[in-house]
This record gives C-alpha cells, structure tokens and sequence, in this order.
C-alpha cells in the first residue's frame, strides 16, 4: 500500500531517518530513535508503525524494547518478530479512522504521557 | 473595474484540499479528477466546505463548478452523512504567488485583497490567465473570484514579513510574533477539541489551549484527535 508522499514528509519531520518497510502486503514504517514522552524510560527507542489495522486495532506502535512511562500501559505484546527484528507493544485504540501517519504516531505516544 | 486584457485566455483555477493548492485543468472539473490529483484515499469522499454541518459530500461520479467553492476538505467515507439542503455560502480561496486566503466574499475591493494578503502598495498584482499578456489590476478596482482566483505579484514595492510554519504537514504564512494556540488552530483548519503538538528537533510538546507561543518562522505542529483508549 502506497501513502501520499505530504504524509510520508510530514512523518520525516518528526522522526529523522524514517524507512518504509514491507512485509507481505503490510507496509511499515521504521521510526529509528523516536523521542518519547518526557517521564519515559529511555527516552528513545526505535519503533515501528504499522499504519493500517493489525490485530484489532487501527494502527499499531512497536517498540524496540519496553518502555516505562507516567501512566502505566498493558505492554501484551512483548515478542513478537516483524520485518526481522523483535518488538513490543501496548494495547491502545486510536477510535479513528482517516489519521495522517504522524497523527497515529502522536495519539499512540500520548498514551505514554 | 477589472483591467484585464488577456483576450480569450482562460483564468488559472485552482481547488484547495486539506489547505492544499490543487491546480485544476479547467473551471468545472470531474471530482474523479480532483481526487486523483489530491491522491485522495478510496475510504475518503471529499466535501466543499460551506463552514456547515450540511457541508455537502460530493458524490465520486459527480462534476464540480469551481466557481461554486473551490474550498475542500476530505472526511472518511464511513462519517460521511448523506447529502442535506446547505444554506449556507461555500467557502472562497483565492492564491497569490501559491500563498491562500479564504473568503466569504465574492468581490472584494483591490485594497481589501492587498491587505488580506499583507501585500504592500506599490506591488503590481496580476491576474493569473493562461496567457503571456497579464496585465497588472488597478488600485480602485473590484477583485472577482468570478473572474479567476489566482493571481501573482511582482514589483519590489511588497516586502511580505510573514513566516512559514507547518500544521498537519500543511506549510501556511503568518505573521511572526506572539500567536495563540487557539489561533493556530484556526490558521491549520485544526478542530478546537483537538491536542496541538509541537515538534522542537523530534521531541513532541504537547500545546495547552490556552497558550500563547512566539512564532519565528520555521515551527512545526502536529494535531491528534485526543480520541485513544487502552483496550
């Protein structure tokens, strides 16, 4: 699946060195060194978001390891292997659909907030 | 008055999506059209912005008159209601030099126009028509959207001291200095429930709404919905 190159940019804005990725049909975007929410530990980790609905959910953010933060999350994905590397994940539902990609990176990290 | 002389030339047209510049080929176009060239999602119909709840949802087949509204947005196909009666005026964007305003007016005075775009006096404006032989509005003459949206300057008389910043990964021009939240909002079409992010070298604050920020030039935001639950 192809995403307007405007959101593609608009994401790179926000994560530096941003890389689409694709498995299967899926594609995915690497988020190397994504700054967290202040309060969270550490403070940047790689991540992976998976733009269209996965498990259940809309959208879904992988993190390279798990990630302590202010508000306690149900981290249920804690191995799970995508685009040759292992990530984790906590449950969250962003209730919308029609998000721009950096929207879905905003609204899953200010769950950690 | 308009003192306009490119013969049969047809005026440049445009259509603005999600506050983005969409060069139209011609005044009544096919929104199959406008939608390939906005690189609109299946899942999204497109809407012309009347600034209503009856803002009206412009069927996929249908063909649309720019000079009916050239204001757009896109809403996911699934919220999208079906069509109502609207009252209300649709929303007018003119463009100078690829920079937009909206308007509710149709007509505008050319000192108005000037001013809206923060053009100084000594500045030659053109009416932008498929044609070599623009010729420069005249001070005192009447600006129609009728008669094309699209205009470009030149002229060193206009020293224009807005800034760029980003919203929604959508550039806008504002004047640099102390700008609200709220204002921000409303610059990047932002609805006012919505959390305002700004993005200072890939660290994301959070905006409060009633805040005030001193624009520069160069300030990047991200909106969210504020809509996410755990499961």
């Amino acid at each position: 699946m192809s995403f307007p190159p405007d959101q593609i940019a608009e994401l790179q804005a926000l994560v530096p060195g941003v890389m689409a990725c694709q498995e299967g049909v899926v594609t995915y975007f690497l988020l190397p060194g994504l700054q967290l929410p202040a309060g969270c530990t550490p403070s940047k980790v790689d991540a992976l978001l998976c733009p269209t609905p996965r498990d259940g959910y809309e959208s879904r953010l992988f993190f390279s390891q798990l990630v302590t933060s202010t508000s306690a999350r149900n981290w249920h994905v804690t191995n799970t292997r995508i685009v040759d590397r292992q990530w984790c994940a906590f449950s969250w539902k962003t209730n919308k659909t029609g998000l721009r990609l950096a929207q879905m990176v905003v609204e899953h990290l200010c769950a950690l907030k | 008055m308009t003192t306009q002389s490119s013969l049969n030339a047809a005026p440049r047209r445009f259509a603005l999506i999600n506050d983005r510049i969409i060069t139209a080929p011609k005044q009544v176009v096919p929104v199959s059209v406008l939608r390939a060239l906005a690189s609109i999602a299946a899942d999204q119909v497109l809407v012309r912005d009347h600034g209503s709840p009856n803002d009206v949802v412009l069927d996929d087949r249908a063909t649309v008159d720019l000079n009916d509204g050239n204001v757009f947005y896109t809403r996911a196909r699934c919220e999208a209601t079906p069509p109502a009666a609207c009252g209300s005026p649709a929303k007018l964007a003119f463009a100078v030099d690829d920079t937009f305003e909206l308007s509710t007016a149709a007509e505008l005075p050319f000192e108005a126009f000037m001013a809206l775009f923060g053009l100084e006096a000594g500045k030659q404006l053109f009416r932008d028509f498929e044609s070599p032989n623009d010729q420069p509005m005249a001070a005192g003459s009447v600006i129609r959207f009728h008669d094309g949206p699209v205009f470009y300057t030149r002229g060193d008389g206009h020293v224009d001291k807005r800034v760029k910043i980003t919203i929604d990964g959508v550039k806008h021009k504002v004047a640099p200095g102390k700008t609200s939240v709220a204002d921000i909002k409303k610059i990047g079409n932002v609805p006012l429930a919505d959390e305002l992010i700004q993005n200072i070298g890939g660290k994301l604050t959070p905006l409060a709404d009633d805040a005030t920020l001193c624009i520069a030039g160069g300030e990047e935001f991200v909106s969210h919905p504020r809509c996410g639950a755990s499961s």
